[in-house]
């Protein structure tokens, strides 16, 4: 049993207040990463439950225990920080038996957790090294088995892959998704990157500005976007937002008028009236390219990205808000060309002035 | 151009420290070449290195024989070791203290040590003989080093701080999860990397430690607690000056300093070479 539970908490730096009124739950074995845009508090968060900072106000349990003044080293945790934070005067078998040999464990004992780590890790060659000679992904490696051989409750990752490069980081995220599986560990898991909230979490939390927006599995978020944020944050490409007015609402069928007077119905369940604001989220997935008769949006194309199984075409509307549809790889649309797209009613997201989703 | 222009400049600049290394030895190699030369040849021809008919161990015979130079040479030792391994010892950790560790008076407390530098500690002289009069330390080896690692401890903890603030938070922290207590940080993560910086501090304490002849003169100028510079003294009277001797025993007491310096800069460049973090 290792979970985590955080009430209330709040952090603040001098006068600036970092994260306001947190509360969530891990549960056992669960991968949880913490997404966000930078300084949004995510890292402070996850040093809160390391006990790398105090809290300003509220309470963190592991296990049920209150562990507000516990010193890191008595929490059980582990962590992996984005810089490695290798020692460099140590071997790599020197950096993973460290901590071990302080905790007093028997020499045999930590020469087969360690040899067993750096099994798992592909670095049993590797041993002998100091970090300088290591390249980014083997130090990585070695941080992460730093963590393995003390057999943590929790395992805590802050970006541990953006100083690796693509490929690497590629490589990194299945192994450390593999590892999950091996150890059936808690992790939680820090990153701006939403391609790795998404391939790695059982549960994403989405912070901004310090507040949680949604907690959800990664599809949940992808589908069903609590507000603005988590649906302009989540995929990628982001989600189109088109402003627009509730133009009627019939039984539930609601009509939205969007520019040029174009209107666009779909069902839904709402209790808007005729004349509210309202904005609509489309991802470009879910746009299509449609006949000048049929159009809902008429746009010009900026850019074009093609990728090969699918283009991306970056287009503004007459009034100037940026779009971005999906095409098929083998689409000739081209750079000044003027498309039309429809929606696929059924994907449209609905978002109230107030920035939250339509219920 | 610009390479002609570099060349130039690599020269002017290779001159520049050669006529300094020159100006910083030409001193030491007169004391050594004299040393090893009869008390005549050293006046007629004070220049001259030691020939067939100048060349004399007079002075050595002298020093190593009929003098007390083994004590005047193991007081300094033990002064300037004691002195030392203190100074590194406490300055290093007053440096994690304070770069390390915010609590009230941080700042202040910094600061007050960096006047430390500022202030030459012999105006203090005065006052330091009266204290260590009343705490009965006078002619103890123990006054001389308690006064130098007053002198030597500010400048020690300025360098040494400004480093381990140079050391990543990063790792600190990792060594905190890793379940390392504070003080295993210190002595097996922090000083370990902070190498070369002691290293520097070090020969800096080292240096002005071992020439002193100030606090000897007036804190233990009695027989047993001389230390080589002040014993070097009892040669240069006030009508007969025994340049043999004094000569000699200058040359001797240059060699445990140069032992210590060359371990300490070895350490220096296996301290820079080891350092690389990430």
């Amino acid at each position: 049993m290792s979970d985590i539970q955080l009430k209330n908490i709040d952090k603040a730096f001098g006068k600036v207040k970092v994260l306001h009124d947190v509360n969530m739950n891990v549960n056992d074995g669960e991968f949880v990463v913490f997404v966000g845009p930078s300084g949004c508090g995510k890292s402070t968060l996850l040093r809160v439950i390391a006990g790398l900072e105090e809290v300003t106000a509220g309470e963190i349990f592991i296990d049920d225990e209150l562990v507000n003044t516990v010193q890191p080293r008595e929490r059980g945790i582990a962590m992996v920080f984005q810089s490695y934070a290798l020692y460099p005067h140590m071997t790599v078998y020197k950096n993973m038996s460290f901590g071990l040999k302080l905790k007093k464990h028997n020499k045999q004992e930590i020469d087969d957790r360690v040899r067993k780590a750096a099994e798992t890790l592909q670095l049993t060659d590797y041993l002998a090294r100091r970090p300088a000679e290591l390249s980014g992904g083997q130090r990585q490696r070695v941080a992460i088995g730093r963590a393995i051989v003390r057999k943590p409750k929790v395992f805590l990752f802050d970006e541990p892959l953006s100083n690796l490069d693509a490929a690497l980081r590629v490589q990194t995220r299945i192994e450390i998704a593999k590892l999950h599986k091996k150890l059936d560990a808690t992790i939680i898991y820090v990153t701006h990157d939403q391609v790795e909230a998404m391939t790695l979490a059982d549960k994403i939390v989405v912070l901004n500005d310090g507040r949680v927006e949604q907690v959800g599995a990664p599809l949940d978020l992808y589908n069903n976007p609590a507000n603005i944020f988590v649906a302009g944050f989540i995929g990628s490409p982001r989600m189109n937002f088109l402003k627009g007015t509730v133009a009627s609402v019939k039984g539930d069928t609601v009509e939205i008028r969007l520019l040029d007077d174009k209107t666009v119905s779909f069902a839904h369940s709402t209790p808007a009236n005729e004349n509210d604001s309202a904005t609509i989220g489309i991802r470009p997935e879910h746009l299509l390219l449609a006949g000048a008769a049929d159009g809902l949006l008429k746009a010009e194309v900026d850019v074009v990205e093609r990728l090969g199984d699918v283009s991306y075409l970056y287009c503004a509307l007459s009034d100037g808000t940026p779009i971005i549809a999906s095409a098929p790889g083998t689409s000739l649309a081209k750079t000044g060309d003027t498309i039309h797209l429809t929606a696929r009613t059924e994907k449209i997201h609905v978002f109230g002035p107030d920035g939250n989703a339509w219920k | 151009m610009q390479k002609r222009r570099q060349a130039i400049s690599s020269t002017a600049v290779h001159a520049i420290l050669f006529s300094y290394m020159v100006i910083a030895l030409w001193p030491i190699f007169l004391t050594i070449i004299n040393s090893f030369k009869s008390r005549k040849a050293i006046f007629r021809d004070p220049l001259g290195l030691p020939g067939a008919d100048s060349f004399s161990l007079k002075g050595f015979e002298k020093v190593l024989l009929r003098s007390d130079f083994e004590i005047y040479f193991m007081n300094s030792i033990t002064v300037t070791v004691a002195t030392l391994v203190l100074v590194l010892l406490l300055g290093a950790m007053a440096a994690w203290a304070l770069s390390e560790y915010r609590f009230k008076g941080n700042t202040w407390l910094g600061i007050y040590l960096a006047i430390g530098i500022m202030i030459p500690i012999r105006l203090g002289s005065v006052s330091l003989l009266q204290l260590i009069v009343d705490l009965n330390l006078a002619n103890t080896l123990t006054a001389l080093v308690l006064v130098y690692i007053a002198q030597s401890l500010p400048l020690a903890i300025f360098i040494l701080s400004e480093f381990m603030q140079q050391i990543p938070k990063d790792l600190k922290e990792a060594a905190r999860c890793d379940g390392v207590s504070e003080y295993t940080i210190f002595f097996k993560v922090i000083l370990p990397l902070t190498r070369p910086a002691i290293a520097t501090v070090g020969v800096f304490t080292l240096v002005p430690v071992w020439n002193d002849l100030w606090f000897p003169l007036i804190l233990a100028p009695s027989k047993a607690t001389q230390t080589i510079t002040l014993g070097v003294q009892q040669f240069i009277g006030q009508y007969v000056t025994d340049w043999n001797a004094v000569l000699a025993s200058l040359t001797l007491a240059i060699v445990p300093i140069l032992i210590i310096y060359i371990l300490l800069s070895r350490h220096l460049i296996r301290g820079i070479t080891a350092g690389a973090v990430k």
